[in-house]
């Protein structure tokens, strides 16, 4: 907050200034250019940076990291992430500027992309060097750097998060270098910027192993919850992607399976969002929350005769979908064969205490990695979601919820919200210590740490 | 069975959501509006702004964000003038994300992207 003061104080002298010169008649006259807050997408997650800039250039870039020695300095991507990651009262990087697709070689079948290229505008340049991503999240407002750096991840045991895709990086650091990092350059810095949270450096380029362009289709179906978590073990082997979403206070979920096909017959996904399914679900939530009885028929009448059409298309146009309704997210990662048991005692505390949230939980499968700072580094995982949408209060439920996830030796998502800190962090990574005295060697004065940062590393000020 | 209240408003409900299903949009009509003077052609600073950012939604139908090019529905929300829709634009509205992901845009570019998607100058 210091420089925010300081900040303050330079600009008061500025205007005295002015106005001795005859230039103002009034505070009130010169202060109509708006200060603009930075906000997450949920809008949670707030700060008023003293700069916010796009540099257009890597010696840029690596300028103003060499002159900025005051203050910290956090890289910004779509802002997508829940948790407090971004939030600075020093300079805050926009990688706006490094978009796009760089390079590809046709025999790897791997391409590299400008870090900040948002992951919606990957999937037609791939397609048209005859690539694709190997799977994706739901999601694809993030941009390619912040989807690594936070180990963004789609479902499917055997496949891995962005992050586990990765072969080869360009990062500036903190004292201005600019390095290529993959396998055989600095293998361990690369390696652990893999999964860094914005820590190690700013990444500006990120080459992906891909593969050839395919097809996919996706089925949705309305299950009971009871009855579709005996039958995970089959699901999950028969498809290429599964995943469900029960609906909170009621018995049944949305289940879903997406599989590569060779059919060339195209079922495109309905346009618009799902902010009409959503509705229909916080209607019944404010009618009837107070009569759960009630409120399960209405949900397992209801959501049993909403239209979940077949969808079938190139890949990337079927994984993402329009999230039109924003929330909260917390989500942990819990080892793959403690998933079903988790999620059912996440489901029973709901309807026990009638916790109050409409949004339908979100459970997935993801392959492990060997990233030290990754969710998924050394172990299968079962990923589930719970969220709130944004316009109430996320902390109530969550706090009920979060405790069963320690329970069960759960990491929490790096860009979604809960309230670990290193003390406990330290215990759920195996290769914390390692991730730890990489970041010392590369910042050592703690330049890309904000609060939240230094609190879940244990960097004090 | 339920009791004669919830009963009431299981039907409530029921009716309301078959109306949501079948009405479409939510927006309110829009007051009648004085005419729109036509926006400055678009610089491709603005032009790339557009690409990065808002094109997310303001170019996928049914997302609920006005489509750019569309005055029709770019007029029910101009009439609420410039200061209105900037703060939506800075701080989110409803589904709009709050700077709508465009996390170095300024005062000046907010407003050159409202234009250039509205098509109109705004007041």
């Amino acid at each position: 907050m210091a420089l925010t003061r300081r900040q303050l104080i330079k600009q008061i002298g500025a205007l005295t200034a002015l106005a001795g010169t005859g230039g103002l008649s009034s505070v009130a006259q010169a202060a109509r250019e708006r200060l603009i807050p930075w906000k997450n997408w949920s809008g949670a997650q707030t700060c008023l940076p003293a700069a916010r800039l796009a540099p257009t250039t890597e010696d840029e870039l690596s300028s103003v990291l060499k002159a900025t020695r005051d203050m910290n300095v956090r890289a910004v991507g779509s802002s997508h992430s829940f948790s407090p990651l971004i939030p600075t009262d020093g300079k805050l990087i926009s990688l706006s500027n490094f978009s796009g697709l760089l390079s590809h070689d046709p025999k790897t079948l791997q391409a590299e992309f400008g870090a900040g290229t948002p992951m919606s505008q990957m999937g037609e340049p791939l397609l048209k060097v005859g690539q694709a991503l190997l799977n994706m999240a739901d999601i694809d407002y993030q941009t390619l750097a912040g989807a690594i750096s936070t180990s963004t991840h789609g479902t499917g045991p055997k496949f891995g998060s962005y992050s586990s895709n990765v072969v080869g990086l360009r990062m500036v650091k903190a004292n201005g270098d600019i390095v290529d990092l993959d396998k055989n350059r600095q293998p361990e810095l690369f390696n652990a910027a893999r999964v860094s949270l914005g820590s190690l450096g700013i990444i500006t380029r990120v080459k992906l192993q891909n593969r050839k362009a395919f097809r996919l289709n996706q089925k949705q179906w309305v299950q009971n919850t009871d009855e579709l978590i005996e039958d995970i073990p089959r699901l999950v082997k028969d498809n290429d992607h599964f995943e469900f979403s029960p609906i909170l206070h009621s018995d049944v979920s949305l289940a879903q399976a997406q599989n590569e096909t060779t059919d060339t017959k195209t079922m495109p996904l309905p346009t618009g969002g799902d902010g009409d399914k959503v509705s229909k679900l916080s209607m019944a939530n404010t009618f009837l929350r107070n009569h759960p009885d009630a409120h399960a028929s209405l949900l397992n009448f209801l959501v049993k005769h909403i239209d979940f059409p077949e969808v079938q298309d190139i890949s990337f146009k079927v994984f993402a979908n329009v999230r039109d309704q924003r929330f909260n997210e917390m989500e942990y990662e819990v080892p793959a064969a403690a998933g079903p048991e988790c999620v059912r005692e996440i489901l029973k505390l709901v309807r026990e205490k009638n916790l109050n949230s409409f949004f339908p939980l979100e459970y997935r499968y993801v392959k492990a990695d060997d990233i030290p700072l990754s969710m998924f580094s050394g172990r299968d995982s079962c990923a589930i979601s719970v969220h709130q949408s944004y316009d109430m209060a996320y902390q109530p439920f969550f706090s009920e919820i979060e405790p069963i996830f320690w329970k069960y030796e759960g990491r929490p998502h790096w860009g979604k919200l809960h309230t670990l800190n290193a003390a406990q962090l330290s215990k759920l990574y195996p290769r914390w210590k390692e991730f730890q005295d990489i970041r010392r060697s590369v910042d050592p004065t703690g330049k890309f740490l904000n609060g939240h940062l230094r609190s879940i590393f244990g960097v004090p000020y | 069975m339920y009791s004669t209240p919830i009963r009431k408003a299981l039907l409530a409900i029921a009716l309301t959501m078959t109306l949501a299903a079948c009405g479409g949009g939510t927006s309110a009509p829009a007051p009648a509006a004085a005419p729109a003077t036509p926006a400055a052609a678009a610089t491709p600073a603005t032009i790339k702004l557009y690409g990065q950012t808002c094109h997310n939604c303001h170019s996928i139908p049914g997302t609920g964000a006005p489509q750019a090019g569309d005055t029709k529905a770019w007029s029910g929300r101009l009439y609420r003038g410039r200061e209105a829709l900037l703060n939506n634009s800075i701080n989110g509205y409803r589904s709009m994300p709050p700077m709508g992901g465009c996390t170095q845009c300024s005062e000046e570019d907010f407003v050159a992207l409202i234009e250039y998607m509205s098509g109109s100058q705004l007041k």
